[in-house]
C-alpha cells in the first residue's frame, strides 16, 4: 500500500472552527479599535506628513480611475501596493481631503491580526504575559513609526511576524503558508523583499544540506514558490501598467533613498512662483502629489511618469519641468529619467532654464510644441 | 434468496461445469440495448423523491424561459449595461464562491490528525460489500483476490458482484473465477436506465449484511476498511448513517494527468470533505466506498437511478433527512484514468450528474431551507450550483483576459471599470494562486511532495474540467441519463 503518514478524523470527532475564530475575534477586534485611534491621532487633523499626501493622492487618482493613480500603486519601490490596497476599503467612508487615513485603517487592521502571533512568538521564548507584551510592542511601534511613511516598514515587519509565526508551527501544511505571510512582506515595503529574498536564500541552503529531510523541503519549495509568484505579480503589474515589469526596480538605490521635508517643497512652491511665474509646472514622479496645491493653482500638470506624448494636444502653452537636482532627497521619489540635455528620445526637447539649489528647471512645449535646441 | 439472477460462490465451480457459463453469456446474441430497453417496474417502484427522471420540472421550464425573456428583452434595451450587470454578477460570484472554497479547505487545517487502529468487537456485524461491475472483465480477477484479503470474519461478510446481464465478458470472467463462499454474483436485469445506481438499487435487494459498503471495480480498499467501518458506526454519532473513505490513486505516477488528478483528489477527500464535515455542511459522497447501515440505506430507497451522480444526490437526502455523513479513517486506492479524452468523458459526466442534482433539489427548496436551514442550504447551492456555473463560465473569461492582454481592445477594459476590475483582479490573481496553493498543502499529508511542482499545471487541469463540463451540460440536453462509462484495467496494479 501508498504510505499514508497521517490519518483522517473519525466521524465522531469534529471541531468547530468558531471558538478559534472568536478567541481570535477577542483580540482582534479591540486592538483594531485601538490601533485606530492612536494611527489616526497620530496625524492630527491636518495630516501633514509628506507620505501622507502622497497616499491620499494616490487613492484620489484611484477612485478617479485616472491612469496616473494605478501608475502610483505600482511604479515604485517606495510605495509598494499593498499598504494601499489595504487602505481601499476605508475609502468609502471618508471625505476625499481626508483619504490619507484610509491609509491609518489599513495599517491597524495588519497589525491587530499580528498581535495573536506575535504573542505566541513571545511566548515561545517565555515573555511573561506575551500578548498583553505583543500589544504593547505593537502600540508602541504604531505610536513611533505610525506615520504613512514609516508605516509601510510596519506593514513588512508586522506580515513577517505572522510569516515567522506559521513557520513555527508543528503541522507541514501550516508552515508552508508562512509563503503567503512573506509574500505579503514583499508587497508591502521593498525590505519585504529583502526579506524574502533572504529567506528563499536560506531555504535554498537548508535544502543543500538536508537532503534527507523530504517534508523540510517541500515546505520550502511551497514557500519559495508562493514567494517568487507574488513576485511574478508585482512584476506583472508593472509590465501592465508601466509597460515595463522591472519599471519599480529601476534606479533601486536611488528609490530607496531619503525621505522628503515638507518645508523644502513649500520653499519650491514659492520659488517657482516668484521665479517662473509664466510658465506652467509639471512634475514627474510620486512626490509630485506634494505640490498639489501649486498645481492646481497654476492648472499644472502631474505625471508619475512623464513623455511628452501624455500632454494633451490642446496644450501650446509654455512649461516648466521641474526634476529633483543632484544631492536633493527628493530625486529619490521621481522617475523621471532625465539628464541634462534631455537626450531620453522620448522627452522631443527641453531647455535647461535654470539650475537652482537642489533643482532643475526646464522649459518645454505640449506634443506639437517646437523642438528646442539646447 | 433463490433467485435465478443470483450465482453464488459456493456454486460458480459447478455451474461453469454445468454449462451456465454459456447461458450467463447469452446478452452476447441479444438485440441492442437501445432498441429492447424499458424502464422496468421495480426501478419506479422505490424511486427517491424528488428524482432525476425529470430533467426540467414544468416550473423550472417556465423560470428558465421566463429568466431567457428577460435577459433578451434587456440586452435589446440596453446591451452594454446588460452585459456590465452579468460580468459583475460573475465575477462577485467568483470571489464569493472562491473564498468559499478556500474557508471550507482552511477549516480541515485545523483538524487534529490521529492514528486511529479498528479495535476488536465482541462480535463483528454482518457486512456486505456491494461491486456494481459493467465490462470490467480486465479488473474482476484482480477485485475478487483483493476483496479476498481483506480483514474481516469471512462469515460476516458478503460480497455481491452485480454484474449487468447483457455484459457478457464480465460474466464470463466472475464465472472463470473460483470465488469463495462469501462471493455471490448478482446478475443485474438489462434495462433502462444502465446506470451503476439502478445496479446498486437491485443489489441492495439481494444484501444480508448489517453494514453495506460501495466498491468500484478498481478499488483496491485497505484491508482493515470494514472493520474501522463498522467500529466507527458502533461507537460515532447515531446520526451518521454514511462512513466515506479517502480515495486516492495507486497509479498516480503514471503521467501527468494521473499526478494532476491524484492532486485532485487528495484536495477534495483528504481537505475540502474534512472542512464540510467540520462545518456540519451537507456532504457530497465520492462515489465509492461508501458505508451504510442497510436499514437506513433502505429508508432512504436507495440511489436515484436516473442520476448520474447518485451519490451526491444521496450525500444530499441523507442531509436532509437529519443523518449525517462521517469521514471513515481509511483509504480506498483507485485507478486513475490516464487519457484526456476518458478522463474528459468521466469528468463531464459527473458535471453532468452535479447539474441533475441542482436542478434536482431545487424543486425542494422549500423544504431544503426547512430541513437544513438557510446557511446549510448555502453549502448545497456552492456545492452544486456555483460549482457547475463557474466551471462552464470559467472559459469566457480566459478568452477575455487573453484576448485584452494580447490586443488591449478599449472594448473589454470597458467592462472593468475600477471595482470591476479590482474584483476580476483579486479572483485572478489571487484566488486562483491560492487554489494552486491548497492544491500543493493537499500533497503534504499523504507525502506525496513529488506532485508538488505539478501542481503549478492546475490551470491545465481546470481548462480540462471545464471542457467536461460544458460536455457534460450539453448532454444533459441530449442524453441525461447516458452514463459515460469510464474504462479501467490499465494493467497496473497496487503494489
Amino acid at each position: 500500500m501508498p504510505e499514508q503518514s497521517e490519518k483522517e478524523l473519525s466521524p465522531s470527532a469534529r471541531i468547530s472552527p468558531l471558538p478559534t475564530l472568536l478567541a481570535f475575534l477577542r483580540w482582534f477586534v479591540p486592538a483594531f479599535t485601538a490601533l485606530s485611534v492612536l494611527l489616526v491621532f497620530r496625524h492630527g487633523s491636518g495630516g501633514d506628513d509628506m507620505c501622507f499626501s502622497v497616499r491620499s493622492g494616490i487613492l484620489r487618482d484611484l477612485l478617479a480611475e485616472l491612469p496616473i493613480g494605478r501608475q502610483a500603486l505600482v511604479g515604485s519601490l517606495r510605495f509598494m501596493p499593498l499598504p494601499t490596497l489595504a487602505a481601499l476599503p476605508f475609502v468609502p467612508f471618508l471625505k476625499p481631503g481626508a483619504y490619507g487615513y484610509a491609509y491609518d485603517y489599513g495599517l491597524a487592521l495588519v497589525l491587530a491580526g499580528a498581535l495573536l502571533p506575535l504573542g505566541a512568538l513571545l511566548r515561545s521564548i517565555h515573555v511573561l504575559s506575551p500578548r498583553m507584551a505583543a500589544a504593547g510592542m505593537i502600540a508602541l511601534a504604531a505610536a513611533i513609526w505610525g506615520n504613512s511613511c514609516h508605516g509601510d516598514l510596519l506593514f513588512c515587519l508586522a506580515f513577517a511576524v505572522m510569516a515567522r509565526h506559521f513557520e513555527s508551527r508543528d503541522k507541514p501544511v501550516t508552515r508552508a503558508l508562512a509563503g503567503v505571510f512573506y509574500g505579503l512582506a514583499l508587497f508591502s515595503h521593498f525590505a519585504g523583499i529583502v526579506l524574502a529574498f533572504f529567506r528563499l536564500l536560506l531555504m535554498v541552503v537548508r535544502q543543500a544540506s538536508c537532503r534527507s529531510n523530504p517534508e523540510r523541503n517541500a515546505v520550502n519549495w511551497i514557500n519559495g514558490a508562493t514567494m517568487a509568484y507574488v513576485l511574478a505579480v508585482y512584476l506583472f503589474f508593472n509590465w501592465m501598467i508601466m509597460l515595463d515589469p522591472v519599471y519599480a526596480f529601476r534606479n533601486t538605490p536611488a528609490t530607496i533613498g531619503a525621505g522628503l521635508e515638507q518645508a523644502e517643497l513649500e520653499k519650491l512652491a514659492a520659488q517657482i512662483k516668484r521665479d517662473f511665474p509664466e510658465q506652467i509646472p509639471v512634475v514627474s514622479g510620486h512626490w509630485g502629489y506634494c505640490l498639489g496645491e501649486l498645481l492646481r493653482e497654476t492648472g499644472g500638470y502631474h505625471f508619475m511618469d512623464f513623455h511628452h506624448d501624455k500632454l494633451p494636444e490642446w496644450e501650446h502653452r509654455r512649461l516648466l519641468l521641474i526634476v529633483p537636482g543632484e544631492g536633493n532627497p527628493f530625486r529619490a521619489w521621481s522617475d523621471l529619467p532625465i539628464e541634462p540635455g534631455c537626450d531620453d528620445e522620448r522627452l522631443r526637447g527641453c531647455l535647461l532654464l535654470a539650475k537652482k539649489e537642489k533643482w532643475l528647471f526646464y522649459l518645454t512645449w505640449g506634443q506639437h510644441g517646437q523642438i528646442i535646441e539646447n | 434468496m433463490d433467485n435465478p439472477r443470483r450465482i453464488s460462490g459456493k456454486k460458480s465451480k459447478a455451474a461453469r461445469q454445468s454449462g451456465r457459463h454459456s447461458a450467463l453469456s447469452g446478452g452476447s446474441d441479444a438485440k441492442p440495448a437501445a432498441v429492447r430497453l424499458g424502464v422496468p417496474g421495480w426501478v419506479l417502484r422505490d424511486l427517491p423523491f424528488p428524482n432525476a427522471r425529470t430533467v426540467l420540472a414544468r416550473g423550472q421550464k417556465l423560470l428558465a424561459l421566463v429568466a431567457l425573456a428577460a435577459l433578451t428583452i434587456a440586452l435589446l434595451r440596453d446591451a452594454p449595461g446588460t452585459l456590465m450587470a452579468i460580468n459583475l454578477a460573475c465575477l462577485l460570484l467568483y470571489l464569493v464562491f472562491s473564498q468559499y472554497k478556500l474557508f471550507i479547505q482552511f477549516v480541515s487545517l485545523e483538524r487534529s490528525q490521529r492514528g486511529q487502529m479498528p479495535e476488536d468487537m465482541a462480535e463483528w456485524p454482518s457486512y456486505t460489500v456491494m461491486v456494481p461491475l459493467y465490462k470490467e472483465q480486465a479488473s474482476s480477477l484482480y477485485l475478487v483476490k483483493h476483496l479476498e484479503k481483506m480483514d474481516y470474519p469471512r462469515g460476516r461478510m458478503q460480497v455481491l458482484l452485480l454484474a449487468e446481464e447483457d455484459d457478457p465478458q464480465t460474466l464470463e470472467a466472475l464465472a472463470s473465477i473460483e470465488l469463495q463462499p462469501q462471493f455471490e454474483v448478482i446478475r443485474v436485469p438489462a434495462s433502462f436506465p444502465r446506470t451503476k445506481p439502478k445496479a446498486c438499487n437491485y443489489g441492495l435487494r439481494f444484501a444480508t449484511g448489517k453494514y453495506l459498503v460501495i466498491y468500484d471495480a478498481e478499488d483496491r480498499p485497505e484491508f482493515d476498511q470494514l472493520k474501522k467501518a463498522a467500529r466507527a458506526f458502533a461507537q460515532g454519532d447515531p446520526r451518521v448513517v454514511c462512513l466515506q473513505a479517502g480515495l486516492n490513486y495507486y497509479n498516480s505516477d503514471r503521467n501527468w494527468l494521473t499526478r494532476l488528478f491524484t492532486i485532485d483528489y487528495s484536495s477534495w477527500f483528504d481537505f475540502s470533505l474534512h472542512g464540510l464535515s467540520q462545518l456540519d455542511a451537507p456532504v457530497p459522497l465520492g462515489g465509492t466506498s461508501n458505508h451504510f447501515p442497510v436499514e437506513a440505506l433502505r429508508e432512504l430507497k436507495g440511489w436515484d437511478p436516473f442520476n448520474v451522480t447518485e451519490d451526491c444526490d444521496l450525500g444530499i437526502r441523507i442531509y436532509m433527512h437529519g443523518y449525517r455523513v462521517g469521514l471513515l479513517d481509511s483509504t480506498t486506492w483507485e485507478e486513475a484514468t490516464d487519457r484526456v479524452i476518458p478522463w474528459i468523458l468521466q469528468r463531464s459526466r459527473w458535471i453532468k450528474g452535479y447539474i441533475q442534482t441542482y436542478l434536482v433539489h431545487l424543486r425542494q427548496q422549500r423544504r431544503l431551507v426547512r430541513t437544513m436551514g438557510l446557511a446549510k442550504t448555502l453549502h448545497f447551492h456552492f456545492l452544486f450550483g456555483a460549482t457547475c456555473f463557474v466551471l462552464l463560465v470559467n472559459p469566457v473569461y480566459w478568452a477575455l483576459t487573453v484576448f485584452w492582454l494580447a490586443t488591449r481592445h478599449a472594448w473589454v477594459s470597458d467592462f472593468f471599470p475600477l471595482g470591476v476590475l479590482i474584483i476580476a483582479l483579486v479572483s485572478f490573481l489571487a484566488g486562483n494562486a491560492a487554489f494552486i496553493l491548497a492544491a500543493m498543502l493537499a500533497c503534504l499529508p499523504r507525502k506525496n511532495y513529488r506532485l508538488i511542482p505539478w501542481c503549478l499545471l492546475t490551470p491545465l487541469y481546470w481548462l480540462m474540467l471545464s471542457i467536461g463540463a460544458w460536455k457534460g451540460a450539453l448532454q444533459l440536453i441530449t442524453a441525461p441519463f447516458y452514463w459515460e462509462k469510464t474504462p479501467h484495467g490499465s494493467g497496473e496494479e497496487l503494489d
